[in-house]
């Protein structure tokens, strides 16, 4: 683009705290990090069934030290990144996909609540088969 | 009469290389929005102060500005509901003219780039008649023709601040709006501009740009479906690369 002619324009340049500038921008980067945090857990979730293959005492070890005050406080705030994760995606689905049924689209909340069906129902699933 | 503190951002190349702000207290009442305040401001107190705006109704789309820190249509938030007093700036992101006003040139040649026109491939003779379509069809695409070209959703856009190559929501919003139109044949011509680089895949679903449109044209919504629907047809030309037609 060639520039205008006249006076200079002045540039602003962006804060780089932009994103404390609202709540909405703020939610927007702990969603991004929420994904670090799945990240770690699944890693340390596979670490957890990597024990299990070494044998029993290994997998001790590996439940000694999930009781370790860190390791709790490392879950505790994986947890909520996590549900953070989720239910912010859940969200964004009405937004992304538009259902249609012949030639009716299916209202945002209908969808949503199909998500959040889904969602609860492999939970109670994945429960059920953890617990027994 | 109740009197309110308007701080407004001036930039005068000429005299001050660099910004800075001025306050002025006028009188206002309830009926006034913050585009009568800037109007008051210039009617009787400085008749210097330089800012767009035409209709005063929310169509034309040019007194958009940032009002205390969000960017907004000047024409349609009132006064009286910021007591403590307004700052009104320029809208981020873009160059700045002169106190409020904006270069809008970059805007507007993103816009034009996406080629907002019906394509065919094959212009039928006027004899044959309109091109039909049913209220459902228009449906599909109807709240991404409300777009007034405000410019707020740029000012909005953490991408568009970081990368100015960035096509960004207004202009991939309207790509969609004719993409999703029944009587129109030009969605690979568009799929070049706005699948490339610069287009959808930069955007992180920030959807900042849809909370400030004043015409909810979702231009979040036109991103992430347009992802999709590109997604879609890219699969589908591996799997069937005869072709879809
Ligand atoms: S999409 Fe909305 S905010 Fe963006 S230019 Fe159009 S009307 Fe303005
Ligand atoms: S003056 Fe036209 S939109 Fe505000």
């Amino acid at each position: 683009m060639t520039p205008a002619p006249g006076p200079p324009r002045h540039q602003p340049r962006r804060s780089s705290l932009w994103w404390l500038s609202n709540g909405r921008y703020f939610l927007f980067m702990l969603r991004e990090l929420s994904a670090v945090f799945v990240a770690l857990y699944a890693l340390s979730y596979l670490g957890g069934l990597y024990r299990l293959s070494q044998g029993k005492d290994s997998y001790e070890a590996y439940l000694a030290m999930l009781h370790h005050p860190a390791v709790l406080v490392f879950l505790g705030v994986s947890l909520a990144f996590c549900l953070l994760h989720t239910v912010t995606w859940i969200h964004l689905t009405p937004i992304v996909m538009v259902v249609r049924m012949g030639r009716k689209v299916i209202p945002a909340k209908l969808v949503l609540a199909g998500n959040y069906l889904v969602w609860i129902l492999l939970s109670g699933v994945l429960w059920y088969l953890v617990v027994n | 009469m109740k009197t309110i503190d308007i701080t407004v951002t001036r930039y005068d190349p000429e005299n001050s290389p660099v910004p800075y702000e001025q306050t002025y207290t006028i009188p206002y009442d309830d009926e006034m929005v913050v585009l009568d305040g800037l109007n008051y401001i210039k009617d009787h107190v400085d008749g210097s102060l330089s800012y767009r705006w035409s209709c005063r109704m929310g169509v034309c789309g040019s007194c958009g500005m940032t009002v205390n820190g969000v960017p907004k249509l000047t024409c349609a938030v009132f006064l009286k509901d910021y007591p403590q007093g307004v700052r009104v700036g320029p809208m981020d992101h873009f160059p700045v003219v002169r106190d409020l006003v904006i270069e809008m040139d970059d805007f507007m040649d993103k816009l034009r780039a996406v080629k907002p026109w019906m394509i065919r491939e094959q212009e039928k003779p006027v004899e044959e008649g309109e091109y039909l379509q049913s209220p459902e069809e228009l449906q599909l695409f109807r709240q991404f023709s409300m777009c007034i070209n405000c410019g707020l959703c740029y000012a909005a856009c953490p991408v568009y601040a970081a990368d100015k190559s960035f096509i960004g929501p207004a202009a991939i919003a309207l790509a969609h709006r004719y993409d999703m139109d029944s009587r129109e044949e030009g969605q690979d011509q568009r799929a070049e501009v706005i699948g490339s680089h610069e287009g959808i895949w930069e955007c992180s679903f920030v959807g900042e740009c849809s909370v400030v449109c004043p015409k909810h044209v979702d231009p979040a919504a036109a991103i992430q479906r347009s992802k999709v629907q590109l997604t879609k047809d890219h699969i589908l030309g591996l799997l069937w690369p005869w072709g879809k037609s």
